[in-house]
């Protein structure tokens, strides 16, 4: 997992930053609502730990293309997620003699639910986190 | 079961927790440390910290208890738990950990610069939290009575001074650490001992349970609760107690086919292949019933798919676990974070249906008691015995304890915070003039903020306690599914609107968490309080997420397009915040 370290800040030991809370910017007395929703919208994007991106006055279609492509990406592993739930308990309805088929003396619906579909799961997790990560590059990069 | 053995693992793990708990004091930390441990945490120990907060009684006890009792049907649930982070990977975690907000009501203020929304948000948050803090506490409860005779009061009681302690005396940080640590602690008490019970199960020739639950051999069953039974093959018991009315020593005595009534504390004793009496009320499962999916019980697919909306949708919707994205250095991370809890859940969930199946075979007396969240506690000693089966036992309890205490004291920060921020609202509200007049940020302001994060820690963690005595137990994985069902159908088509939709107004956020959210809290009530007749309307109340879901999210687009004209001057800087990947400093 050593891949895994936190991509956003510099090589070493994280620092101990402080963050500041919406809270306490409403305790410094910034109390205006209004005025404290600009700030938070013109703070840096991720807080002080991840640098904001090199164009951060990005351009929005180059943005808006980004979160389209996410969205898609979403939404097309929840669909197919989606459908894999959609499916399986509907086979068992609509084919009664399915419930019932063993192998080995387990049956096979137990060992679709409780065994078969976790592993599915890691696989999807895996693959959508790769294309994500992929689409957040290419923005970077473009 | 040894109770010494058991007693001592609870005296330990809630020992260990109050110090680590006690370990991350550290004084004059502002409020950020206390809440989100400064966001210094790796991803692989931020995924096990939510494994470990996430894994409560329900999947610890609850899905073995119901699997035992419902069979196939029950498994969807440990499919569900892991499935939701699939969501959260592909549409939440990234853009919510960028948006800098540390709770749903934080993201709804930011989002949509309303104060209705984050107080309505607020009060959906503590709603959640206590309902979801009930099962922990029962479940407490029970596995303390169930090793040590203790009264059923003594669990919660024991639970919420711990989770008081430790949110009082360290916040997250300390929680970070404990978390990671049971999450481990959590998945080794379930790994180790069901080894254990498949090889003694496959040396008593891997039986499958077939036809109604009976006993396999002869059994003493404890009632310690009155409870009346249906017996539908006459059978000659021993009883101890009062059966009946009839106080009985010792005493040999026909049941009849019938309804029986047991008193408190009498021990029956059954012989080997006699069926086990249910309850009256409840429908047992036959053998193909329990076996079979979709077998048994009422409109059985509709209840799987809504089962599957509510733990699929709800899991964004949980304020313990959502706050804990923060503890990640940026979008990325947090998304990895997500991934990696994918792994450890599914790894997790294999184990609790093997308990559940053992459990149908070797304690089938919880069907009579109704107690059925104590099967995995028992398993070890009723099927392994001796000293291994002592051992076994009290490593299952320790991580029962650790399921109940992480949970429970991660939904409490998570309630202290938002009730903090309401309250520190409140006392502005009132003293406007004074408030402005203090050092700005100073010490005195930080040093109050966390005296008030402890006394809203203290009110979290006591009203759950207290609502935990009067409100009648239910299967823990059951009610902890009613939560979901409720996070679902208010905050995930908030985060899901918000992140993904300009066009959402704080009008249609608003209304729809109202109309949305309060339907499905109102059908949980209903729920709670007892089974309506009619057998679709308790069917759609008890798994009301099928509906209340697309609800929501209709109400809240409807009413949003209504009113366009309210959209947030500020959404284009808001989502270009949300959406924004990191530049990655270090990048493979």
């Amino acid at each position: 997992m050593t891949a895994d370290g936190p991509s956003g800040g510099p090589a070493g030991p994280p620092r101990r930053v402080v963050v500041a809370h919406p809270r306490t910017l409403a305790a410094r007395g910034e109390t205006g609502l209004a005025h404290r929703a600009a700030a938070y919208a013109q703070a840096p994007p991720h807080g002080p730990q991840a640098e904001p991106a090199a164009g951060a006055s990005h351009d929005d279609a180059r943005l808006r293309a980004l979160i389209g492509r996410q969205l898609r990406l979403g939404l097309g592993m929840i669909g197919a997620l989606a459908a894999l739930l959609l499916c399986i308990p509907l086979a068992f309805a609509a084919v009664p003699p399915l419930r019932d088929v063993r192998l080995g003396g387990i049956p096979v619906s137990w060992l679709v639910i409780a065994a078969a579909l976790q592993p599915a799961f890691v696989a999807l997790g895996v693959v959508t986190t790769r294309r994500a990560e992929a689409h957040e590059t290419r923005y970077l990069a473009e | 079961m040894s109770s010494a053995h058991s007693l001592t693992a609870v005296v330990l793990v809630c020992a260990s927790t109050a110090l680590f708990g006690a370990y991350g004091l550290r004084p004059g930390r502002a409020t950020s440390d206390f809440f989100v441990a400064s966001r210094t945490v790796s991803p692989l120990r931020n995924a096990a910290a939510i494994g470990g907060e996430y894994l409560s009684a329900a999947s610890f006890l609850g899905i073995a208890g119901l699997v035992l009792a419902f069979g196939a049907d029950m498994l969807w649930y440990g499919i569900g738990y892991t499935a939701g982070y699939l969501v959260l990977i592909a549409l939440v975690a990234a853009p919510l950990r960028r948006s800098g907000a540390y709770t749903i009501p934080d993201f709804a203020e930011a989002r949509l610069a309303s104060r209705t929304v984050r107080r309505v948000a607020a009060v959906l948050v503590v709603g959640i939290g206590w309902l979801y803090m009930l099962p922990q506490l029962h479940a407490a409860g029970l596995t303390l009575r169930t090793v040590t005779g203790a009264p059923l009061w003594a669990g919660p009681v024991a639970v919420t001074s711990v989770v008081v302690w430790v949110v009082a005396s360290g916040g997250m940080r300390s929680v970070t650490f404990v978390q990671a640590f049971q999450y481990w602690l959590k998945l080794t008490a379930l790994a180790v001992p069901v080894l254990f019970l498949v090889i003694a199960w496959r040396a008593d020739g891997a039986p499958w349970p077939e036809g109604d639950a009976r006993f396999r051999e002869t059994t003493e069953v404890t009632v310690r609760h009155a409870v009346t039974v249906r017996v539908d093959e006459p059978v000659t018991v021993v009883v101890h107690g009062t059966l009946d009315g009839w106080r009985l020593a010792d005493e040999t005595v026909q049941l009849a086919a019938g309804s029986h009534t047991f008193g408190g504390d009498t021990r029956a004793t059954f012989p080997a292949g006699a069926a086990v009496p249910h309850p009256v009320g409840t429908v047992p499962r036959d053998g193909d019933g329990w076996t079979a999916p979709l077998s048994g019980g009422e409109h059985p697919l509709y209840a799987t798919y809504s089962l599957l909306v509510a733990t699929l949708l709800g899991t964004m919707g949980l304020p313990h676990v959502l706050v804990r994205f923060h503890t990640s250095p940026d979008g990325r991370s947090a998304r990895r974070t997500t991934r990696n809890v994918v792994w450890l859940l599914a790894g997790f969930y294999l184990l609790p249906p093997l308990y559940g199946l053992l459990g149908r075979l070797y304690t089938p007396e919880l069907l009579m008691t109704g107690r059925t969240d104590a099967t995995v506690l028992l398993l070890p000693d009723r099927l392994i015995g001796g000293t291994a089966g002592a051992l076994l036992g009290t490593l299952v309890v320790a991580g029962a304890f650790a399921a109940f205490l992480s949970t429970a004291s991660g939904l409490t920060l998570s309630v202290a915070g938002v009730l903090a921020q309401e309250f520190e609202r409140a006392v502005r509200g009132a003293g406007s003039g004074r408030k402005s007049a203090g050092r700005p940020g100073g010490v005195g302001d930080v040093r109050a903020e966390i005296l008030r994060l402890r006394l809203s820690g203290v009110a979290a963690a006591l009203v759950p306690c207290l609502l935990s005595l009067v409100v009648a137990e239910r299967s823990a994985a059951d009610v902890v599914g009613l939560a979901f069902a409720v996070a679902a159908s208010s905050f995930c088509p908030l985060l899901l609107l918000g992140i993904w939709w300009r066009g959402l107004t704080p009008h249609g956020a608003a209304v729809g968490l109202v109309v949305g959210g309060g339907a499905a809290m109102t059908a949980v009530a209903l729920t709670m309080a007892g089974e309506p007749g009619h057998v679709w309307t308790a069917v759609l109340l008890s798994r009301p997420a099928a509906w209340s879901v697309p609800l929501t999210f209709a109400v809240m687009i409807a009413v949003s397009r209504a009113t366009r004209r309210h959209i947030p001057a500020e959404v284009d800087r808001t989502l270009a915040r949300l959406h924004t990947p990191e530049t990655p400093a270090a990048a493979p």
